[in-house]
């Protein structure tokens, strides 16, 4: 058995999509959800800004359309860049309905430790006003953020992902620098009142 | 719209990725100060950072997949023989009980009463009456038989002497008078004489 699970980890992504969709075996689409389950659940966890039962919810759906939709899948193109997009499709769709419905999220507010020091106060507040920040964007210019600066995608890959050209992913993503920064420049480290080491 | 991305301006955003403002070569200071501040470029950096290091370790739960239907197939005859044989079946496990059912087969009506309502009734008495019968008296009449009477009559028919009647056998044994009053003790009283306890007796008796 031990020697079995070391084969199957050996594959990649692809292989183990091509495998699938031949044999149908369960094993095969198990293995990529531990692959890649933290990483999806983290990015539905930061594009619905902190709601996580939601996030649980869509990344359980997410590899029921990977199973569904098993034979839409290109093996010649890579399977993050596939997964991602349909994970970015479901947060367009959820954002939409949302936008319908004309609901907001609260934004989650952290716990801040009785006993701090006034650099962890600091810290703290700079990442509410940093979510902040990043939950005001419109929700194209989030993607490409989150997928570049959290998820660590190249600007290619994201374009993928978006379905938008390369160039229209570098605005967005000097755009929404741009916004965000407006939310924070009271914690600028010239500012001394303010100066802490991010670590 | 999406705004047009300047060349520089792409340059600017690989700068705020790779290095702090401090590290910036003397070109490339004066490109970045061409478009924003050091504050501003620092800000920027700060939040590109932040941003790379924020990771929220959520542990995903267990994939739940959909139940797999079973791909077995069976043959047409495979299927026809086994209704059959269930037909047969149900035939052989009715057939024996047929004659009982015909025998049970009257239909038993039961009713069932089914009370929605109790009403329930209590008499309280307020006034109790106590009766104290009295006790009766009961008159005996004890008849004589006959058969006495006309002993009696006999006695009386035949006319018996009252000396005899008298004279009937009886327990007491009468003292001897005689002898008792002729003894001699030397008084004169009748008190004094030793029969004269009995007089009582024989005064009670005659």
């Amino acid at each position: 058995m031990g020697l079995f699970s070391k084969n199957i980890s050996a594959f990649s992504d692809e292989q183990l999509m091509d495998f699938f969709i031949s044999k149908g075996h369960n094993k095969y689409i198990e293995e990529l959800y531990k692959r890649y389950s933290p990483k999806l659940l983290g990015y539905f966890f930061r594009m619905l800004q902190g709601d996580s039962q939601k996030s649980e919810d869509l990344l359980q759906d997410l590899f029921l359309k990977v199973i569904e939709r098993k034979q839409q899948f290109d093996i010649n193109k890579k399977f993050y860049t596939w997964i991602f997009t349909i994970a970015s499709n479901m947060c367009k769709s959820d954002f939409r309905k949302l936008e319908n419905r004309n609901t907001t999220y609260d934004y989650p507010i952290e716990k801040i430790p009785f006993e701090y020091e006034s650099n962890l106060f600091d810290k703290i507040e700079f990442k509410i006003a940093l979510k902040k920040g990043i939950n005001e964007l419109s929700h194209v210019h989030k993607v490409v953020f989150i997928l570049r600066y959290n998820e660590g995608f190249s600007v290619k890959e994201i374009a993928q992902i978006a379905e938008v050209s390369e160039g229209t992913v570098k605005s967005r993503l000097y755009y929404a620098t741009q916004n965000i920064s407006q939310y924070i420049k009271e914690f600028s480290p010239i500012n001394e009142s303010h100066v802490f080491k991010i670590n | 719209m999406e705004k047009d991305i300047k060349s520089n301006e792409w340059e600017l955003q690989l700068l705020l990725e790779q290095k702090e403002f401090n590290e910036l070569s003397a070109s490339e200071k004066n490109k970045v100060e061409k478009l924003i501040t050091e504050e501003e470029y620092s800000i920027r950096r700060q939040l590109i950072i932040a941003t790379e290091k924020e990771s929220e370790k959520l542990v995903p739960l267990p994939l739940v997949l959909p139940s797999k239907k079973t791909g077995i197939v069976i043959p047409l005859y495979q299927a026809l023989l086994a209704i059959a044989a269930t037909v047969l079946v149900m035939l052989f496990l009715k057939f024996p009980y047929s004659n009982i059912e015909a025998i049970n087969g009257s239909e038993e009506i039961k009713y069932v009463s089914i009370t929605d309502t109790i009403k329930e009734i209590e008499y309280v008495y307020d006034t109790v009456y106590k009766e104290i019968e009295k006790a009766k008296i009961v008159e005996k009449k004890v008849y004589v038989p006959q058969t006495k009477i006309k002993y009696i009559e006999t006695y009386s028919k035949t006319d018996l002497a009252s000396k005899e009647i008298l004279n009937a056998p009886n327990s007491y044994q009468k003292p001897d008078l005689k002898t008792l009053i002729n003894e001699v003790d030397g008084s004169e009283s009748l008190a004094d004489e030793p029969a004269s306890n009995l007089f009582p007796i024989i005064m009670y008796r005659d």
